[in-house]
């Protein structure tokens, strides 16, 4: 399997960029329906459940409409964009456990918010995320995050530190003992389709 | 990176999707563009339904002009005829408000573990471009200028807190000019914006449902009595009635049969029909 940072379609600031940035609704509106597939696909890496990925994905979308003026082409649109929605995720869910520690967690976990459908997929891809997302779905917070940061967004692990207000000892070392858990259990169909890790 | 610690040839994290969105659930075109027209009305301001927006401006301009002819009139009959009906003018009948209904509580308590589709609130647009009253009227035409002025005060409130995403504050505004201006196209629009958040957000179906129903029964033919209907048909499904919320459904296309949400409501019939 591959290890990227993702497609980055587009230079950094594209006319299109410009006229959004400059509050040019049509362009807004093209721009956040071209990148609303790639923050839906972050936010779900970043979230274990499928019924939160719209409104945070949302949510996120609002933040880079607001932000996009301060956007100011030193690295590609996406990994900008990918910062925000780290971010607005990271908020989101302290804000979640801080207010609303009280809600069932039964009310939304599995739960098919939105079963439309959809232009087709790849069946062996969605297989692989599918598998991935099972196991990844199992791994604790803490070390989810990192690793995501780290091995998808290819973030380093003094940017992580930051961006999680954790040492960098930490990071490294959840890293390591998540892509170790993530291995083993993407290897072990037993483990991969049900076993539980305990918090590292 | 610390390539190092990678164990050679072990599964690691597949890329992100940036085209199709995986591994998140797939979602249709209308529901994409859905999301991205709700997060720019949050990010630039946009009202979501301009001709709401034109029927709550049209109103509150009406409610402005018909104060300011009430002042004239006033004046010019007070010039008049000073000593003959003063009192009379003073005490005339003013517009009757009905009496306001109990505040129901939102409760934070899922009712149903039932998926519902996100449907945003209806925008209220305050009626920023409603001419007021001049100085020299505005003495007497103060009530109903007030009166309109609260309304436009608290409607920018709550659409400020929805769009900080602030929904509990942003219902108990939209409920509180529902309730204290109840029969105006305000306190009809704030009603369904206020169940939209219930249902939406709140974890609320149910007492959303009685408001939808409400605004319904006031208005059945009401700008908004498409929405109305949707939204009851999300609180069934919320509630985890699936032959209330067909029915619900049949009838949003019977009385709707041009809404824009047909394919949506055909789909989701056809989702109910096929598990019954």
């Amino acid at each position: 399997m591959l290890l990227s940072v993702g497609s980055e379609t587009s230079g950094p600031i594209t006319p299109e960029v410009r006229a959004a940035a400059a509050g040019d609704r049509r362009a807004a509106h093209a721009l956040l329906t071209r990148l609303l597939p790639r923050v839906r696909s972050l936010v779900r890496y970043l979230v274990p459940r499928d019924d939160e990925v719209d409104d945070m994905a949302q949510e996120a979308l609002v933040t880079i409409a607001r932000g996009l003026k301060t956007f100011r082409g030193e690295g590609s649109l996406e990994a900008w964009v990918d910062r925000l929605v780290a971010r607005v995720v990271f908020r989101a869910m302290r804000a979640r456990r801080h207010r609303r520690a009280q809600l069932d967690d039964a009310l939304a976990r599995g739960a098919d918010v939105i079963a439309l459908p959809s232009a087709p997929r790849d069946p062996e891809r969605m297989l692989a995320y599918d598998e991935m997302l099972r196991v990844l779905d199992r791994l604790p917070e803490a070390q989810r995050h990192p690793l995501v940061l780290h091995d998808v967004l290819g973030m380093t692990i003094p940017e992580i530190a930051e961006e999680l207000s954790t040492p960098i000892e930490t990071i490294r070392s959840r890293i390591k003992v998540a892509r170790a858990r993530f291995a083993v259990a993407m290897q072990d169909p037993i483990d991969r389709d049900g076993a539980e890790h305990a918090e590292g | 990176m610390p390539k190092d610690d990678r164990i050679a040839g072990a599964p690691a994290l597949l890329p992100l999707d940036p085209v199709r969105g995986a591994p998140a659930r797939p979602l249709d075109a209308e529901a994409s563009r859905r999301i991205v027209d709700v997060a720019l009305d949050d990010a630039l301001g946009t009202p979501a339904a301009p001709r709401r927006a034109w029927l709550v401006a049209a109103a509150a301009l009406l409610v402005c002009v018909t104060g300011t002819a009430t002042a004239v009139a006033w004046i010019y009959r007070a010039e008049l005829f000073p000593a003959r009906e003063p009192a009379t003018l003073r005490h005339a009948p003013r517009r009757a408000h009905r009496a306001p209904p109990a505040p129901e509580p939102a409760t934070e308590a899922p009712q149903s573990s039932a998926p519902v589709v996100a449907t945003p609130a209806p925008e209220v647009q305050a009626p920023e471009g409603a001419p007021r009253p001049s100085s020299a009227h505005r003495h007497h035409a103060a009530r109903g200028a007030s009166s309109t002025a609260d309304q436009t005060d608290i409607l920018r409130t709550a659409n400020t807190l929805r769009a900080a995403r602030r929904w509990r504050e942003a219902e108990r505004a939209y409920a509180d000019v529902a309730r204290r201006f109840a029969g105006s196209d305000e306190a009809y629009t704030a009603t369904i914006a206020a169940a939209s958040l219930r249902v939406d957000h709140l974890g609320d179906p149910r007492g959303a449902l009685t408001a939808f129903r409400r605004a319904l029964a006031a208005r059945p033919s009401g700008d908004l009595s498409e929405e109305a209907r949707y939204g009851i048909a999300q609180c069934h499904r919320a509630l985890g009635d699936a032959s209330a919320e067909r029915r619900a459904l049949e009838e949003l296309l019977v009385r709707h049969p041009r809404t824009a949400l047909r394919r949506r409501v055909e789909a989701r019939l056809s989702e109910l029909r096929g598990t019954r």
